[in-house]
């Protein structure tokens, strides 16, 4: 039987961003662009729709004198990421 | 990378890519706060030793304040500065795991205003609670030479209680327990960033 993928985790940038977010206490933006290599534009975007739907925190402040937007996945976020990771396996499992 | 839709292979790769991408062992300039503490208070445990061996000054022993004087401000300046984009959760517990033992330190000093035995066991006492945090930040880190140093200048604070001129046994723990590992950490950082 498969298990439904949840289709905000199902998409490249936001997947890359969550499986960053998974690993780390906290990142800042110029981080997951540096590493996911994805426009400063389309990033925002996506990682917005994750805070949106309580995926992620996002936080703005200053370092030093420099702006900072920091990240952060939530339990909502990372029992969302277990529960595709999960589905994921069913699919795979299949496949083999 | 794009807002593209992927197969379960692809999802699997992309998560094991970008998790392994976020292992940092060695962060540059992750020795300068060992480096810091290591030599203020190197430099403030001989000055004490010289001051009240040679000079009798009564008002020696006042020096042990520069070293949360100095070394706190310090600190807290070399972070704000230090770009970091990412905090890992071993960052949080090194934080927390100095935050308190660094209260500890400046706390216990204050129980001798009421209680003269505190102040018999100051600087031994000091001296454990920092070996004791600079192992389990060694460990937390898998740095060895951080551990190695950390034990050592616990078996150096035990001395303490048995020899003379425990200022000097002071000086030599910031150097086993923080200079010489802050040194091999900048190094370890820098041939792992080039």
């Amino acid at each position: 039987m498969f298990k439904e993928l949840d289709p905000l985790l199902h998409s490249e940038l936001r997947l890359a961003i969550m499986s960053l977010l998974l690993s780390v206490a906290e990142a800042d933006f110029s981080y997951l662009r540096d590493k996911t290599q994805a426009t400063s534009g389309n990033l925002s975007v996506q990682i917005d729709k994750l805070r949106v739907a309580g995926y992620i925190e996002v936080s703005k402040g200053f370092r030093g004198k420099m702006p900072q937007t920091l990240c952060r996945i939530t339990d909502r976020g990372i029992a969302a990421f277990a529960s595709y990771v999960e589905a994921l396996r069913s699919y795979v499992d299949l496949a083999k | 990378m794009e807002d593209k839709t992927l197969n379960s292979q692809e999802s699997i790769e992309l998560i094991t890519r970008m998790i392994a991408q976020t292992r940092q062992k060695f962060e540059r300039g992750g020795g300068t706060i060992f480096l810091v503490m290591g030599y203020i208070s190197f430099t403030v445990s001989l000055a004490v030793y010289f001051l009240d061996e040679h000079f009798a000054l009564s008002w020696a022993p006042a020096l042990w304040w520069l070293i949360p004087l100095i070394g706190w401000p310090t600190i807290y300046f070399i972070e704000r500065k230090r770009p970091k984009s990412i905090r890992t959760y071993v960052d949080k517990m090194i934080s927390y795991l100095w935050i308190v033992s660094g209260a500890v330190a400046f706390i216990f000093p204050m129980v001798g205003i009421f209680n003269w035995l505190v102040c018999m066991m100051i600087i031994p006492v000091e001296s454990m609670i920092l070996s004791m945090a600079t192992i389990l930040s060694g460990a937390f880190i898998s740095f060895r030479p951080l551990v190695i140093g950390g034990i050592v200048a616990l078996a150096l604070s035990f001395l303490m209680f048995f020899l003379e001129g425990f200022e000097l046994i002071f000086a030599a723990m910031f150097l086993v327990a923080m200079i010489i590992p802050g040194h091999i950490l900048n190094y370890r950082a820098q041939c792992s960033k080039n």
